[in-house]
């Protein structure tokens, strides 16, 4: 049975009349890149505050590694690393110093786990300067080193490559990658940046106004986007055997309403028409179909929006 | 709580901010002990070991204060710097958030108030002719500490309540100065104007009990002494209470 790392069930945050998160059902199960997409301002980053404690539910439930409250959740949380928003360190420490505080407030066994993670990061060689003086990659960095110190089964990441250079991106996808094939790491992932969600998640929600608007595995979603030619015809079976007799195409569906999907032949969708035209089909409409991510979740929200 | 407070402890020991602090304050101690010894060179006859250690009496009022600086070392302006989201969110209870920052601001206190009582009383035994009062100068400043420490403590905890609950450092010293500092004499002016009740409230003051075990330290009314604890521990005792209550749904940004 596929173990669930996070469930939340109708879980709610409203500040006053303004609901920000609306009785959300999300889960995550083991193993999983989980990427949250949502505009900004969709609710993504409150649910994200509510899994870490940094605010508290008005409703729903919450459950963490099968914890769901006091102390057992406060120690499910000492599982999970936590990116959340900007990294926020004492701007007088350095980055050394900066893990080691926290190295000591966790209670993280060895020294040379600061200097380990650091090189993960590539922020070893930051001596004596202090954060204040870092750029918001190195701040970025520091907040990935900071989440991934005590070799966590779940990380919590929002807009996480916020700052990083076209380089630090590849790096750190590659890194996310490594963990969660290596050591099984769960990640949950929100990120504005829908190409490069697409190039780690194996999972998708997607939340706008607050609601979780659908759940959808990779594949599953990789499915529904497939590039293909819709055509809608009065018969859309015989239509099916007229392209295979006439073209040879085998790769195609035939949906409800007389719809038939065609992933055969997407270069030279007018020798379809004409194929069609030929076998005495009746043409209603034909189009050439498919989308990213970014075309998908755009045309569930209902137009061109900031995502 | 252990790593809490270690942690705590190496954050705060590896800044200037508490070495530079301490050493201010030691250089105005200096300064107080070179004027001192100064009036006595030029022919002051009443400078000696026990009139200067007699006036530490008069400096208690800053351990009230003191605080606001080494709550400051401690809490580091942490809602304008979001590191708090570090801890809660790796799931160390807020309880001992709040109790951990308050016991290590307490011990950074109690460490700078031995530093700097010890510097002076050092100076002092050091630098002043020693004219037969020893005894009683050095029976007066236990007295003395004895009392204020507990008051001390109240200061500490309201100061603490303040950094947690006020998100400004700025605006939490405000409150906690008018706290401390103006509402006595707010009590006093309604104590006069309206009912002497206001004025029995005043003396339950932590500034107004300071100044009271000061002039009249030379009885050495060791039952006021006891009333000092009871009343500054039960200062500290609500600010936690009242602090824990209101950090514990606290949103963290």
């Amino acid at each position: 049975m596929t173990e669930q790392v996070l469930t939340t069930q109708a879980l709610t945050k409203r500040y006053g009349a303004h609901t920000a998160v609306d009785r959300v059902d999300l889960t995550v199960n083991r193993g999983e890149i989980y990427g949250l997409v949502g505009r900004n301002g969709a609710g993504k980053t409150t649910l994200i505050r509510m899994v870490t404690g940094q605010t508290l539910p008005t409703g729903g439930t919450l459950t963490l590694f099968g914890a769901s409250g006091g102390k057992e959740l406060s120690a499910a949380r000492a599982r999970t690393g936590v990116m959340v928003e900007t990294p926020s360190f004492y701007p007088y420490l350095t980055a050394r110093q900066n893990l080691e505080y926290y190295r000591i407030q966790r209670g993280i066994p060895g020294k040379s786990v600061v200097d380990q993670v650091l090189s993960e990061v590539d922020l070893a060689d930051t001596g004596k300067k202090t954060f204040k003086n870092f750029s918001l990659g190195m701040k970025q960095r520091l907040g990935l080193a900071l989440a991934l110190m005590a070799r966590p089964d779940f990380l919590l990441l929002d807009e996480p490559i916020n700052g990083l250079d076209p380089e630090g991106i590849v790096e750190f996808r590659n890194l996310l990658l490594r963990l969660n094939q290596e050591r099984q790491t769960t990640i949950l992932i929100s990120s504005h940046i829908l190409s490069e969600l697409a190039n780690l998640a194996t999972c998708y929600g997607f939340i706008d106004n607050g609601v979780m608007l659908e759940q959808i595995s990779a594949r599953a979603l990789e499915e529904k986007c497939r590039a293909c030619i819709e055509a809608r015809v009065d018969d859309a079976s015989r239509a099916a055997l007229v392209l295979e007799k006439a073209m040879g195409i085998r790769d195609y569906e035939v949906l409800p309403g007389n719809v038939l999907r065609i992933y055969a032949c997407l270069d030279a969708p007018q020798r379809v028409t004409q194929a069609l035209v030929e076998g005495g089909v009746a043409i209603r409409g034909i189009e050439s179909r498919g989308a990213n991510l970014e075309d998908y979740f755009l045309s569930m929200i209902g137009g061109v929006r900031h995502a | 709580m252990r790593n809490y407070l270690a942690a705590e402890c190496y954050k705060v020991f590896h800044r200037k901010y508490f070495y530079l602090t301490l050493l201010a304050v030691l250089v105005l101690e200096g300064l107080l002990l070179g004027a001192y010894w100064l009036t006595l060179n030029w022919g002051n006859p009443t400078v000696d070991f026990a009139f200067a250690a007699n006036t530490l009496g008069y400096m208690l009022a800053v351990g009230l204060y003191a605080p606001l600086l080494t709550v400051d070392m401690v809490f580091s302006e942490q809602y304008k710097n979001g590191t708090l989201k570090n801890e809660v969110a790796y799931g160390a209870p807020r309880v001992r958030i709040y109790l951990g920052k308050l016991a290590v601001s307490t011990l950074v206190s109690l460490l700078a108030a031995a530093v700097m009582v010890g510097f002076y009383m050092g100076g002092c035994w050091l630098l002043f002719p020693h004219n037969g009062g020893d005894a009683q100068a050095w029976a007066l400043t236990g007295y003395l500490l004895a009392g204020a420490l507990p008051l001390w403590l109240a200061g500490q905890g309201v100061v603490m309540v303040c950094y947690f609950l006020v998100r400004g450092t700025t605006v939490a010293a405000f409150v906690s100065v008018g706290i401390l500092g103006l509402i006595p004499p707010v009590l006093q002016a309604f104590g006069l104007l309206v009912t002497p009740a206001f004025e029995m409230v005043r003396q339950f003051m932590p500034s107004v009990m300071l100044e009271n075990l000061a002039s009249a330290a030379a009885g050495f009314r060791w039952n006021y002494v006891g009333l000092c604890w009871a009343v500054g521990l039960a200062w500290l005792a609500g600010a936690v209470a009242v602090g824990l209550l209101a950090f514990r749904k606290k949103e963290i940004k």
